[in-house]
């Protein structure tokens, strides 16, 4: 039963990850984002319940309160500053950017064939999942033009590295887990100031003007 | 016979229980706006009402529109008699499999398409049209799900695949079952005609999409159109909960296991019928052309769990 709990949440939050793909405006990304923290950390809270590590309980509260509280809090606060430029711009379009997802998360459940693991595993099918929610992250970074589109990608990505590793080690020692956390909080403050910089900058929070020429 | 007796009370319950669902949902979503919404019988009093009331047909109009009413409220009855609700015996439970129930039910979509175009209304035509499009998006995802589960129990027949998910319960292949649940879930919202995809309470000319086909019947008539949309919904719902919560479904056809099936299925129903409500509540209805792209991530997540099945 807790089996299947983790690989439900750790399949929610792939399914999320997708969803990110559909969203046309920031502040639902943002949104996606949150809920699928929130997935995250259901997730490593059962993965604590299977194996007795007290330590992933405080893993999985940190997550809930950094990524499902505090950086969304960011996010948004960065959204309503930058007025009138909310809707999420891309190279690829949202349909061919699903499309092109299927062969991604194909792809990760391919090669997480060949890797074999050994030692004791909780939920088989997670690491294959956690994969596919790593690539989908960078595939987000690399279609979107928006800066703050990328910062998503970036998160998601981070998501899905925490999901991996925590369902193959049981968790990484517990000041290593914090540094990650505090880590990737700091890096998204600094984007956001970056944010505020590219916009006072170009007028925009596209990165493709980023290299137009000016007088 | 004790067959064909537990497969006509499923099909009567299945009918009985459908307008009382689609007054459940309303009234929730009364209740979470503040207001009092109306009594929990109130559909069975429009359709009596409705079933009263003198039927107008325009002048223009040709055999279709006289005849399209029956053909899809009976293509809907059809498609209820092949539905197990508590047991795996239904009426017609020889003739056909899930297959043949998606197809019926198609066959009732396109005669509702045909009356919205016959009686040469501008909002007829235009109805049809969006209403194709979705059914047609819709198609694919609907069919991936059945082969996921057909494939995992080894058989079409919806008895045997119900009773399979209920032998192995939930925990057998979770992932692709997530998947599939919200695949199912964003499908029955785009046939059903509920909110993300079109508003069934407005008559708002710019937005309406089932309305708007409807929109020139008139007593018996839309009586039979409103009753076969919340049998169609109904059937949905049992389809859904049946797969996913394989609880309440018992080979033992004595009368005690019987009266169980059948008060733990009005519990299911009303349980999946929640978040229906809350998803009304939550969110706007899309933008027409916004449509494909969340068809589209049905068909995704359909295909994903039909390969790691």
């Amino acid at each position: 039963m807790i089996k299947f709990l983790v690989e439900f949440f750790g399949a929610m939050s792939l399914f999320l990850a997708i969803a990110q793909l559909s969203s046309n405006r920031l502040n639902l990304s943002i949104k996606i984002y949150q809920l699928q923290s929130v997935f995250l950390s259901m997730s490593i809270l059962f993965i604590g319940i299977a194996t007795f590590e007290f330590e992933l309980y405080i893993s999985s509260f940190l997550n809930l309160l950094i990524k499902a509280i505090l950086i969304p809090f960011f996010l948004f606060k960065v959204v309503e500053k930058i007025k009138l430029d909310r809707e999420v711009s891309m190279y690829l379009n949202i349909t061919n950017s699903l499309l092109f997802s299927i062969l991604i998360v194909i792809f990760a459940f391919y090669i997480s064939n060949k890797i074999d693991i050994t030692g004791e595993v909780i939920a088989k099918q997670i690491f294959p999942l956690s994969l596919g929610i790593i690539f989908i992250g960078i595939f987000i970074m690399i279609s979107r033009k928006k800066a703050l589109s990328q910062i998503i990608g970036f998160l998601t990505m981070e998501n899905g590295i925490l999901l991996a590793g925590t369902s193959l080690t049981k968790g990484m020692p517990m000041i290593v887990e914090i540094g990650v956390f505090f880590d990737v909080f700091v890096g998204v403050l600094m984007a956001g100031v970056l944010v505020f910089q590219i916009k006072t900058t170009v007028e925009s929070i596209d990165t493709s003007r980023l290299s137009d020429l000016k007088e | 016979m004790e067959n064909i007796v537990i497969g006509l009370l499923q099909f009567v319950i299945l009918v009985a229980i459908s307008p009382f669902i689609k007054t459940f949902i309303h009234k929730i979503k009364c209740i979470l706006r503040g207001q009092k919404g109306p009594p929990l019988t109130q559909a069975y009093k429009d359709i009596y009402r409705l079933f009263k009331k003198e039927t107008v047909i325009s002048k223009d109009a040709s055999f279709i529109s006289r005849m399209a009413p029956y053909v899809v409220f009976v293509s809907t009855l059809w498609a209820a008699t092949f539905l197990p609700v508590i047991n795996k015996y239904t009426l017609l439970n020889f003739t056909g499999d899930i297959i043949a129930l998606a197809y019926i039910l198609a066959l009732g979509v396109f005669f509702i398409a045909l009356y919205g175009m016959d009686q040469a209304s501008a909002f007829g035509g235009l109805g049809s049209s969006r209403e194709i499009t979705i059914a047609g998006l819709s198609e694919a995802s609907f069919m991936l799900i059945i082969f996921t589960f057909a494939l995992q129990t080894g058989s079409t027949n919806i008895g045997e695949i119900f009773e399979k998910v209920h032998q192995f319960g939930i925990s057998h292949v979770p992932v692709s079952v997530a998947f599939a649940l919200i695949s199912l879930f964003i499908v029955s919202l785009a046939e059903n005609a509920r909110i993300p995809f079109d508003n069934p309470e407005t008559h708002l000319e710019l937005t309406m999409v089932h309305e708007a086909m409807i929109l020139e019947a008139s007593g018996r008539h839309l009586a039979l159109f409103e009753l076969s949309s919340y049998i169609k919904l109904t059937i949905f719902l049992t389809l859904v909960s049946n797969l996913f919560f394989p609880v309440g479904f018992y080979k033992d056809t004595s009368i005690l296991f019987i009266i169980l099936g059948v008060v733990v299925y009005i519990l299911k129903m009303l349980l999946f019928a929640v978040p229906v409500t809350l998803i009304e509540m939550g969110m706007a209805k899309f933008r027409f052309f916004r449509v494909p792209e969340i068809l589209i991530l049905a068909f995704i997540l359909s295909l994903i769990s039909l390969i790691i099945s």
